[in-house]
């Protein structure tokens, strides 16, 4: 007995010490992604909002509040600093001086800045004045009135009596952002946290000692609960609060999020600053340069139409996208599902809860089209031909998959070449596996990449390795052949070249055969283009050393595209046509014209941005927000200008080279983690490069294997 | 008046054998059964998405295709090495080591500590002794014979045959020291005195009462081949060596494919021929039956305090085996993350120079508890140690009592139908998980399961194994002790409470101890349908650790990892592992038997 007693007291130490929160962090080094936002999709009351009062308040707006029925503006009118407190006709109080922060108490009100507090009554006198040990980094009042204020690593609470205490906050918490709570306290929400410390903590006046709020994160945007929720936040960490991003706000409640508010569509502008329920309604504080506005929002009883995408990745390229497309089309609503593996995804899948839409980034998206899974896009394009024509053609080429079907599509995509010193290519315009190898034996000094070794180079060639050895529709293997065992070998053999490689990068005279680009942009100056944008990589080749031939090939030109936004249908949802109508909007011009990172799918577009790229630009002063993101929500709205060298134009033969190595784009590259042939080859080779397969046992085991894959699938 | 010797007629208005059964029938039916329906359904048409019927054609295909003719093949080649094997080296260590099992708890507990030890942290280790630059191979160039690819090519499949044997022939030993405890011992006598020599009492006698042992292992054993998966599927990923590439494998791979078809197909399949693999034995196991008896015949050993004298190398041999991996990770965890990396570079580093094999780590440079305080730090592990016990514990403490309670059903029914339940049951539970993914998934979502523990809890807490495992031993109870307590007076739930429990309290604590092995060990189940990260217990953590993780915490949470087996092991007392019979799972309905037995 006094075993089992001993062994159950063992047990629940344990089970109740490590029983934290739900909501921690991934494990460091595990191969699953890190927790999915929880938008449940269930939750289907997506409706739409309506304004039914605004009022804006000419005002250079610091800092804004509602709360208790009361309106907080602080800022400044005409160089003066001011408050303008009370009701939707709020009065203006003339301050003493320029407060940074404001916080609504029942019957009074809190101003802030530095290590300066003040408080004010209802009529605007000032009742209390206090200096405080540290700066002030945000405050808020909870529900009895107390005054929180937040410094980097403790609170220091104010009670209704003025008499204040401080609060120490975990070791590696940084805290960023107050918000009360609706049921109790207020809630801390860190701007850094280190070693694993919750993100996100609840107090109480009268319990003092920081908890972890289970399933919250420190999301950019989070505003005071109510009845019914904790707090009102953005579920995501997009730095976009503007009111034209059209985001969804969220009721956090018990650990998880429901939609709760819905932005699109509200038809105003500014940068959102504050919500907060108001019985049925929301009151929505905005700002703008000039001006400080109020929105009250009323639910309608139209429902929005659901789209949902599966994604098996979390870029903010495609969030934005989504975010984009929902405040653009208030009458539908593009909710992303994200999954952890693909399995995740079958399952869903196979219990008849097919998604509308699929991203196809880190998919295998060929298995989804070998079961008709997804619709064939080229009747909708060809309902369009015009549209259809100012595709480029061999993008649409490239993008097809089972059968020749059109089954992905992408708004905008990178090219992916190679190219390689004229005194080893000559003037060609493409190469094969052969020529490499024949150039490499010629030239003992010559490295494939510099010091890139063989997974790299393996990577780089992958898809032509497949492509030559390998036929998945007759289901014909040749790794076991000579020719892959003796360019096993060559691998190897440049392998160990590339071990001792300290040449230079000078194309024209060194030791490096490839240079491989990435072309992601020929936008030039723009505020997101890559430095590998073409206009900037034009700039720094030495073109009259280099070659652009490609990877090498058997048959193909060695050009690939690579998209991050590649989207596709699925069939047979019955929701075909509106998930099309997202697609369809990616192609727009105005969305188009807005695709600077990567290369626009629209010939009309990238002819526009071709011709600018060869015209140039002229020097020019900048000015950029120091702290995009406090600018964004309105607490750092310094500026920096900075001097934009001028970017000369391109040359027509350098517009041309571009036109002509989109032309011989052929493929999409596919990454070798995600394909299961190219997963087994890359897994094999990854042995033999180590030491630990010879280049035959490696042959041998990599046809058998793919022997095997193309048995399963039949 | 006496009562009918066969157990019918129970006096009206007292609980009837059947009700004991019916929690478990209803679980089975719901988790199990369905499942396979639903499979079997399936497995008549195109796919779940267009149902377009399909007849036999995806029979006929699957029996066509070459990998699933594989899968098969390498299946059973495995299975028949690695459970015949290792049924064959436990029933030799047994017969070598019955005496100082009797007497020594710590050989006892060291022959089931393998079994505690989680696969993530096996295949650390079996990486670290049998890679290619692995410490084996270390050795191997030390005394100048050529290295082998241990974990490659025609190796390894016996390489994972090696590893089953070590994990599992602790177990088989003790069942089948077991057995050997309960042989008549004026049997032996007598034909000792008819100058028959050990080989000859063997054959004849000692083989023929432990024959049902020997065969009821063997099916424990297949039980543990299916689950065996686990640590192959994590060594070798999707596509293994050909000569391992197993019907899971297959599964999985077709799955992912979302041939879901060829799937089906091959789960049915797998069925009948689980079933053609276990009707076999369970007739050999009615035609061999040994006696009845279960209680010991001979008088309980007298304890003497166990010590090695010189010259026990054979049992300091196994202890060292048995007891090395946890060893192993105790010392890896004490060593700094550093010292880890530096000295295994050559196994995970790919783009090392000049690889050399590496030399295992015996005792760290230099001592720390870095990689525990990393654990205890309140990390992402050690949230999903408490996780583990989460959904282990509760499923345990509901498992126990509703396989008992089914467990006593089966022994009271009679007839035919019991066995083809019982068969049942088994068969289902040799099934791999990938085969009922999809429909466990589908019932979980319709019971609003999904991504609660009580997706774990519930399919746990009806497993068909311990159900199967103590209804052998309750039909071997004297039936003399019930017809004493009918007489009495008693009821069914008192015969079952005060009567058989208390009789068969160490085959309780060897099931306990199965049970909550396998519960803590779940990996498929959770990873399917719990599905976010932040819900995983620890089993699945540790599996989805990356090579590229810090090895050092890893070490440090596989050892809390085995604490609760431990502690269950410790808290039964290993003695109660083998100390009676719990398996001599004769079928007793062959004549001569009933009288002696509970019906």
């Amino acid at each position: 007995m006094k075993r089992i007693c001993l062994l159950l007291l063992v047990f629940v130490f344990l089970f109740t010490a490590a029983c934290g929160d739900g909501g921690e962090n991934t494990p460091a080094g595990t191969n699953a992604p890190a927790a999915p936002t929880p938008e449940p999709v269930s939750d289907t009351r997506y409706v739409r909002w309506t304004v039914t009062e605004a009022r804006t308040y000419p005002l250079v707006c610091a800092d804004a509040e509602y709360g208790w029925g009361k309106l907080c503006l602080l800022g400044e009118q005409e160089e003066k600093p001011v408050l303008l407190y009370g009701g939707t006709e709020p009065r203006t109080i003339a301050l003493d001086r320029s407060y940074a922060l404001v916080a609504a108490g029942p019957e009074a009100v809190w101003l802030g800045v530095e290590t300066a507090l003040v408080c004010l009554d209802d009529q605007g006198n000032q009742t209390l004045s206090l200096t405080l040990s540290e700066k002030t980094e945000d405050m808020t009042c909870d529900g009895d009135g107390n005054l929180w204020v937040a410094h980097k690593s403790t609170l220091t609470l104010v009670r209704i009596d003025g008499s204040t205490e401080t609060v120490s906050l975990p070791q590696g918490f940084t805290a960023g952002t107050l918000c009360r709570l609706g049921s109790g306290g207020i809630g801390v929400f860190a701007s850094r946290t280190k070693g694993d410390v919750s993100p996100v903590l609840r107090l109480t006046a009268e319990d003092r000692d920081p908890r972890p709020l289970d399933g919250a994160e420190a999301w950019p945007m989070v505003a005071p609960g109510d009845d019914t929720a904790d707090f009102y936040c953005y579920m995501e960490w997009g730095k976009d609060h503007s009111l034209s991003g059209g985001k969804q706000i969220f009721r956090f409640a018990d650990g998880r999020g429901t939609p709760a508010l819905d932005l699109a569509g509200l038809g105003h502008e500014g940068q959102l600053r504050g919500i907060c329920p108001d019985g049925a309604d929301f009151i929505v504080l905005y700002t703008t340069e000039d001006s400080a506005g109020f929105l009250r929002l009323k639910r309608t009883e139209a429902e929005k139409q659901i789209l949902t995408m599966a994604r098996l990745e979390n870029n903010h390229i495609n969030s934005d996208l989504i975010d984009r497309f929902n405040a653009e089309h208030p009458e539908y609503y593009l909710v992303s599902r994200l999954y952890g593996d693909e399995d995740e995804l079958h399952l869903d899948i196979l219990a008849g809860e097919r998604p509308d839409l699929l991203s196809g980034m880190c998919v295998s998206t060929e298995v989804y089209a070998a079961k008709g899974l997804l619709a064939d896009l080229y009747p909708y394009l060809e309902r369009e031909p015009e549209l259809l024509a100012d595709l480029v053609p061999s993008v649409l080429k490239s993008l097809e998959t089972y059968g020749g079907k059109l089954t992905q599509l992408c708004p905008d995509y990178v090219l992916y070449t190679c190219a390689a010193p004229k005194r080893y290519v000559g003037d060609a315009d493409r190469w094969t596996l052969a020529d490499l190898e024949s150039i490499c034996t010629e030239n003992p000094e010559l490295t494939l990449w510099g010091p890139e070794r063989g997974m790299k180079l393996l990577d780089v060639m992958l898809c032509a390795i497949l492509e030559h050895f390998a036929d998945l529709e007759s289901q014909e293997l040749h790794f076991d052949s000579p020719e892959f065992i003796a360019y096993l070998d060559f691998l190897l053999e440049m392998d160990q070249r590339a071990q001792s490689f300290s040449g230079s990068f000078d194309y024209g005279d060194g030791e490096i055969l490839f240079c491989v680009e990435n072309f992601t942009s020929v936008a030039g100056e723009s505020p997101s283009a890559s430095v590998s944008g073409y206009v900037q990589a034009m700039a720094q080749l030495d073109t009259d050393a280099l070659q652009f031939v490609g990877f090498p090939a058997e048959g193909g030109t060695g050009c690939r595209i690579n998209a991050t936004s590649l989207f596709s249908v699925m069939a047979g949802t019955g929701n075909e046509e509106t998930a099309w109508t997202f697609l369809r909007w990616t192609l727009e011009e105005s969305v188009q014209e807005t695709m600077t990172t990567y290369i626009p799918i629209r010939k009309s577009v990238l002819e526009a941005q071709l011709k600018q790229a060869g015209e140039g630009t002229s020097e020019a002063t900048v000015t950029r927000y120091k702290d995009p993101v406090g600018a964004a929500n309105g607490t750092n709205t310094e500026t920096y200008t900075v001097t934009v060298p001028a970017v000369p134009g391109l040359s027509e033969a350098e517009l041309n080279l571009f036109r002509d190595l989109l032309d011989r784009a052929e493929g999409l590259y596919q990454d070798a983690r995600i394909h299961p042939c190219y997963e087994l080859i890359y897994r094999e080779c990854a042995d033999f490069f180590s030491g630990k397969k010879t280049s035959a046992e490696t042959a041998a085991s990599i046809q058998a294997k793919m022997a095997i894959y193309l048995a399963e699938r039949g | 008046m006496m009562k009918a010797r066969n157990g019918k007629g129970a006096a009206p208005g007292k609980l009837r054998p059947v009700f004991f059964l019916l929690p478990s029938l209803l679980g089975i039916l719901c988790f199990y059964l369905l499942p396979f329906l639903i499979i079997l359904v399936y497995s008549f048409f195109d796919d779940p998405i267009r149902r377009n019927y399909t007849g036999f054609v995806n029979y006929t295909a699957l029996l066509k295709n070459h990998a699933f003719s594989l899968a098969l093949k390498n299946t059973m080649l495995f299975l028949a090495g690695a459970v015949g094997s290792t049924l064959l080296i436990s029933l030799l260590l047994a017969l070598a080591l019955r005496r100082l099992l009797a007497r020594s708890g710590l050989i006892k507990a060291a022959l089931a500590l393998p079994l505690t030890v989680p696969a993530a942290t096996i295949v650390i280790l079996v990486t670290i002794l049998l890679d290619r630059y692995g410490a084996l191979n270390g050795l191997i160039c030390v005394i100048g014979l050529k290295p082998e690819n241990w974990l490659d090519g025609n190796w390894a499949r016996r390489s994972m045959i090696l590893l089953y044997l070590w994990k599992h022939s602790g177990l088989f030993t003790l069942l089948l020291t077991a057995a050997l405890e309960t042989i008549p011992k004026d049997e032996r006598e007598a034909a000792l005195l008819d100058g028959a020599g050990k080989a000859r009492i063997f054959l004849s006698i000692e083989l023929h009462h432990i024959a049902p042992a020997l065969l009821f292992t063997a099916l424990a054993g297949l039980f543990f081949g299916f689950r065996f998966f686990r640590e192959i599927g994590l060594l070798f990923g999707r596509y293994p060596a050909e000569g391992l590439y197993l019907v899971q494998h297959f599964m999985r791979n077709v799955f992912s494919l979302l041939d879901y078809q060829k799937l089906s197909a091959g789960a049915v399949l797998l069925f009948l021929l689980a079933a053609l693999g276990m009707g076999i034995p369970a007739l050999l196991i009615r035609r061999f039956g040994g006696d009845g008896n279960l209680l010991p015949q001979r008088d309980a050993p007298v304890r003497r305090k166990s010590r090695f004298r010189a010259g026990d190398l054979l049992p300091a041999l196994i202890l060292l085996i048995c007891a090395l991996p946890t060893l192993l990770t105790l010392i890896h965890a004490l060593a700094g993350e550093g010292e880890l990396r530096e000295r295994y570079a050559a196994i995970w580093d790919r783009r090392s120079l000049d690889p050399e094999s590496v030399r295992l780590l015996l005792w760290p440079e230099k001592l720390t508890l870095e990689s525990f305080r990393v654990f205890f730090s309140g990390g992402g592990l050690l949230r999903a140690y408490g996780r583990s016990l989460l959904y282990t514990l509760p499923a345990f403490a509901v498992q126990l009592p509703i396989s008992l309670c089914a467990a006593w059903g089966f022994a009271r029914l009679k007839g035919k139908l019991r066995n083809v339940l019982l068969l049942l049951y088994m068969i289902l539970l040799l099934l791999p998980w990938e085969v009922t993914l999809v429909p466990n998934f589908l019932i979980a979502r319709w019971l609003g399961l999904l991504e609660t523990p009580w997706a774990v809890w519930l399919p746990s807490a009806f497993s068909p194994l311990p159900v199967y495992l103590l209804s052998k031993y309750f039909q071997r109870l004297p039936l003399e002790l019930r017809e004493a307590a009918e007489l009495d007076g008693a009821g069914e739930w008192q015969i079952f409470t005060r009567i058989s429990l208390p009789n068969i309290r160490p085959a309780l604590g060897s099931m306990a101890f199965l049970g909550f092995i396998d519960l803590w060990n779940m990996v498929e189940l959770p990873r399917t349908l719990l599905r976010q990260e932040s819900l995983m217990p620890l089993s699945v953590t540790l599996a989805n650790i990356r090579a590229d993780a810090p090895l050092g915490p890893v070490f440090a949470a596989s050892l809390a990892y085995l604490a609760p087996p431990l502690g269950l092991l410790l808290l039964l007392g290993p003695k109660n592992l083998s100390d009676q019979t719990f398996i001599k799972s004769a079928d007793d309905d062959s004549p001569g038997r009933e009288s002696q037995n509970f019906p």
